[in-house]
């Protein structure tokens, strides 16, 4: 499949998700336009542009295509990313946030950046502990608290 | 005379310690992501704002554009010394910056690109001093209809001088657009593809949008990659152009200044495309454009020169009319939305101090960036030693921190999660993932124009032809359409030595 083509099932899948759901808005009239009107349009332009990708892209020969093994063995880091980002996401609020971005930091530098266990654990003592000070104590930002003083 | 008086109180604004204190820390901010590959001026930008949260606006925005122009001040020294473009700008001066450091006049490269960003950086704060608050005055006399055809107009040029071809972009800014629909209506408070979500209720942040896509997708793209690199080292006294060479630079400079100011103006990639067009514009007046890839010093002069008259000229159309041409002017004017101020014809006349205030701090910063990109260039590079892989995790906890310490929302955050994947995806698919940010931020705007037009015309659409300045505007829109509809069917030269080698 080529890339374009990739992308165009991308812009259908919001094409088709806002027309179906905008549809059920009221339009209004032309005196006075609804809240409805607007979606509806541009769901219907995004949906014939992600058609006239999908069709153009289907002849003709593919200058690039989406090579699904070596998307497999490139994304492995970001997959990793999004999942660890995930968890620490699900868990701040009962970990508390100097824990847990420590933790996320911890396990992000030892599973994807590949540093020994005692860098890791150093690396991310300090960031984690750092942005806790700069945003928390400097900047006042509200962070989730955790178990006791964490 | 009232510039100057205007500018004097700018300048009282600006020369307070903390808004040079501010001025310093946004341009040493904005030259360190432009040295860095793999974080961008956007990045940069997205990653303080949360540090603007607990200052007044007019240090926001100074600490804010310092980095947006830092960075493409800082952008060129990977280019020249690695081959390595620091941000998309400063690719075509890897063409030539590059070459000359092979011949060992890197340094000269440095100082006359750092001199060159300097000149175009203050003649384009000169233009927006003398040209924003004349648009914004006559910006002020438009109705929505006027409105609506302008930021049209802005839309299709954003598709047609952006980084893609008009239909590749189109897409992307419908998906902009769509999402600025999410959320209650401002005209009668119905709620729209909310799906009983009540975080959705007041609409997708902005925050978590242009964090997502443009900071965590940027960087979930960069660790793909392997970051190892080595690194010349630069002497100051390598630095010093030969007379020849500064006599080379000045006609570039020059132009470069005006090529650069001029496309700062459109909508689209403008620093990016500036660099690009004062290339070829240099090449094309040269005696002996075939030397151009061999190491001149008018394809970095020229080039530079115009990527930071962009950046300055970009905020003209930004500050007085309320348009964001480009992502970085869409993420400042994010920060200036999160404190309640909005960019528009009436911004400059509500809120001098701001607008005057960031003109004097932009003649400030380009002379803090001289100062900090040619005796310290050193420091810089050696920043490029920092290993990726320890910087990539603390990019991520500033993005998830900074925009959980808007509403301490964890919604927000799955948000931002969903769309660094969604602009991982797109980049990997080569969609530039920028217009849809802009789009998203433009997209409410435009949607109260369109309707509000219609409603005051008692649902006609001649509103849109009564009018001269939205007739005018609205042609020249279709005009575009069509320009690229041509542009997009014509044969290409591929295509014709296709034909041609079949039938012969």
């Amino acid at each position: 499949m080529s890339k374009d083509r990739a992308a165009s099932l991308i812009f259908l899948v919001f094409g088709i998700y806002g027309f179906i759901f905008s549809i059920n808005i009221p339009m209004g009239e032309w005196q006075s336009p609804g809240p409805g009107i607007f979606p509806l349009g541009i769901s219907i332009v995004l949906c014939l542009s992600g058609a006239a990708w999908f069709i153009a892209n289907g002849k003709s020969v593919p200058i690039e295509t989406v090579s699904w093994r070596a998307v497999g063995k490139t994304a492995v880091r970001p997959l990793q990313v999004v999942g660890i980002t995930l968890i620490f996401i699900l868990l701040m609020d009962r970990t508390g946030y100097l824990l847990g971005s420590s933790l996320y930091l911890f396990t992000l530098l030892l599973l994807v950046s590949r540093y020994r266990f005692s860098v890791a654990l150093a690396f991310a003592v300090a960031l984690g502990g750092g942005s806790w000070f700069f945003f928390g104590k400097l900047l006042g930002v509200e962070l989730p608290m955790g178990p006791g003083f964490l | 005379m009232d510039v100057l008086s205007n500018l004097h109180s700018g300048f009282q604004t600006a020369l307070t310690f903390q808004n040079i204190y501010l001025c310093f820390i946004g341009c040493l901010w904005g030259t360190i992501v432009g040295v860095l590959p793999g974080v961008g001026p956007l990045a940069g930008i997205t990653l303080l704002i949360p540090a603007t949260y607990s200052l007044d606006p007019t240090g926001a925005i100074i600490m804010l554009a310092g980095i947006y122009y830092g960075a493409m001040y800082g952008g060129s020294t990977t280019s020249i010394l690695m081959n390595i473009p620091g941000e998309s700008a400063s690719v075509v001066t890897c063409l030539d910056g590059y070459q000359m450091t092979l011949k060992g006049r890197g340094g000269a490269a440095l100082c006359i690109s750092a001199v060159g960003s300097w000149v175009g950086g203050t003649f384009a704060v000169l233009g927006l001093m003398l040209l924003a608050p004349f648009l914004a005055n006559f910006a002020m006399k438009f109705g929505p209809a006027e409105m609506f055809a302008v930021l049209l107009i802005a839309f299709i040029m954003l598709g047609s001088f952006g980084s893609g071809s008009f239909f590749r972009t189109l897409p992307m800014l419908c998906i902009g657009l769509l999402l600025g629909t999410v959320g209650a209506d401002s005209m009668t408070g119905m709620r729209r593809f909310t799906h009983g979500i009540m975080s959705l209720y007041d609409g997708i942040g902005f925050l978590p949008v242009a964090m997502g896509t443009l900071a965590l997708g940027e960087v979930l793209t960069a660790i793909e990659e392997s970051l190892s690199r080595h690194i010349p080292k630069v002497k100051f006294r390598e630095l010093l152009p030969t007379r020849e060479e500064f006599r080379a630079s000045v006609g570039p400079i020059f132009r470069g200044t005006g090529v650069g100011f001029f496309i700062g103006l459109l909508p689209g990639s403008a620093h990016v495309l500036s660099s690009f067009i004062s290339y070829m514009v240099e090449k094309r007046w040269a005696k002996r454009p075939e030397e151009f890839g061999t190491g001149r010093i008018e394809g970095v002069a020229g080039p530079e020169t115009a990527n930071n008259a962009a950046a300055g000229s970009a905020m003209v159309p930004f500050l007085s009319m309320g348009i964001p041409t480009g992502p970085a002017p869409a993420v400042m004017m994010i920060a200036l939305l999160i404190h309640g101020i909005r960019p528009g014809p009436l911004f400059i006349a509500e809120h001098p101090e701001i607008f005057w205030g960031l003109v004097a701090s932009m003649y400030v910063g380009n002379v803090v960036l001289l100062i900090l990109n040619l005796p310290l260039v050193g420091i810089f590079v050696n920043l490029l030693r920092i290993p990726f892989r320890l910087l990539f995790p603390a990019i991520i906890l500033i993005s998830l921190v900074g925009t959980y310490s808007v509403n301490a929302s964890r919604f927000e955050l799955l948000l931002l999660l969903g769309f660094g994947v969604l602009g991982y995806v797109f980049r990997k698919l080569q969609f530039d993932i920028a217009p849809l940010v802009l789009a998203m931020i433009i997209g409410p705007i435009i949607e109260v124009h369109f309707r509000q037009s219609l409603m005051s015309s008692g649902g006609s659409l001649s509103i849109f032809w009564e009018r001269p300045i939205a007739l005018v505007l609205i042609v020249v829109s279709c005009l575009l359409v069509l320009w690229n509809i041509y542009r997009s069917l014509r044969p290409t030269q591929a295509a014709w030595e296709k034909v041609l080698s079949e039938n012969n």
